[in-house]
């Protein structure tokens, strides 16, 4: 998960829904860059990443364009238990995922969230492989990490 | 959330887009600094979707320090050449998080020099 050890979404995630939850200071993260290129490298770092921790099936969980990281990254060759994408841009092509290196794949994402709006982007993963959950807000892409919406909204049971 | 100012910076990005005009970027490049994530990013995906006009804005805020960490990232996504001395000059910058910025954007713009992303302009 991209957030910063001891961010209140990463300490609501470790105490009430993943127990083993990555917490240490080498954590991965990227720029949050806004180009395919950025994403790319991305994709390239989270890989090696998996590989120097000897990660093997994990559940990754990103938020926005870094869950297309994730995606980007399962095409080259990391496999994951399961995807959680928490307001995920849908840009396929050129995001589509390695699905035979997936598990299971989880959307969560609001109604009309602006932010993806103005990356032109859809918001909505037309694949049956893919299990869409629409959080009852709208507009705001910030929501699939804010702890109190997990809470009102009983996320932590969607994956 | 704050609605209001997340909607006025898409629409003025809109306008930013097609009309380049100078006071909509140099608004957006201040909305890099919001505090709020949702119209900071707004403000950047519109800067980056505008490509090379937003170039000399980014390089303003780069020289006044205005900032950094997104208009390193932004540089990286919509530079070429021209920015890499400038963005070079920060690689070694004693905060850490700026340094990184600029060590990734010197990364991303030289792959962008590179097939696919050459011919695809992204």
């Amino acid at each position: 998960m991209y957030e910063q050890p001891g961010g209140d979404f990463h300490t609501y995630m470790l105490d009430n829904v993943l127990s083993d939850l990555y917490d240490q200071p080498d954590r991965f993260e990227w720029s949050g860059g806004y180009s395919d290129a950025a994403r790319a490298l991305a994709a390239q770092s989270l890989y090696a990443w998996a590989q120097s921790h000897g990660l093997s099936d994990p559940l990754l969980m990103g938020h926005s364009h870094g869950a297309n990281v994730m995606f980007i990254g399962s095409t080259l060759g990391l496999d994951m238990r399961e995807a959680v994408l928490l307001s995920c841009p849908v840009r396929w092509p050129p995001y589509v995922p390695d699905f035979s290196r997936i598990g299971r794949t989880v959307s969560i994402r609001v109604h009309l969230d602006l932010v993806i709006l103005a990356d032109g982007g859809g918001q909505r993963f037309d694949d049956p492989r893919v299990e869409e959950n629409v959080l009852p807000v709208w507009f705001n892409h910030s929501a699939t990490h804010d702890p109190a919406i997990w809470q009102a909204h009983g996320v932590d049971a969607l994956i | 959330m704050r609605l209001a100012r997340t909607i006025v910076l898409l629409l003025e990005g809109l306008l930013w887009r097609a009309t380049h005009l100078r006071a909509l970027g140099v608004h957006l490049v201040e909305a890099l600094g919001d505090a709020d994530e949702t119209p900071r990013n707004v403000a950047g995906i519109m800067l980056a979707k505008s490509g090379h006009a937003a170039v000399p804005l980014l390089r303003e805020a780069l020289a006044q320090g205005r900032h950094l960490t997104h208009v390193l990232t932004l540089l990286g996504d919509v530079g070429d050449a021209s920015v890499e001395q400038d963005i070079a000059a920060l690689t070694s910058d004693p905060r850490p998080d700026v340094a990184q910025a600029a060590r990734y954007a010197l990364r991303v713009i030289a792959l962008r020099r590179t097939p696919p992303y050459r011919e695809a302009g992204r």
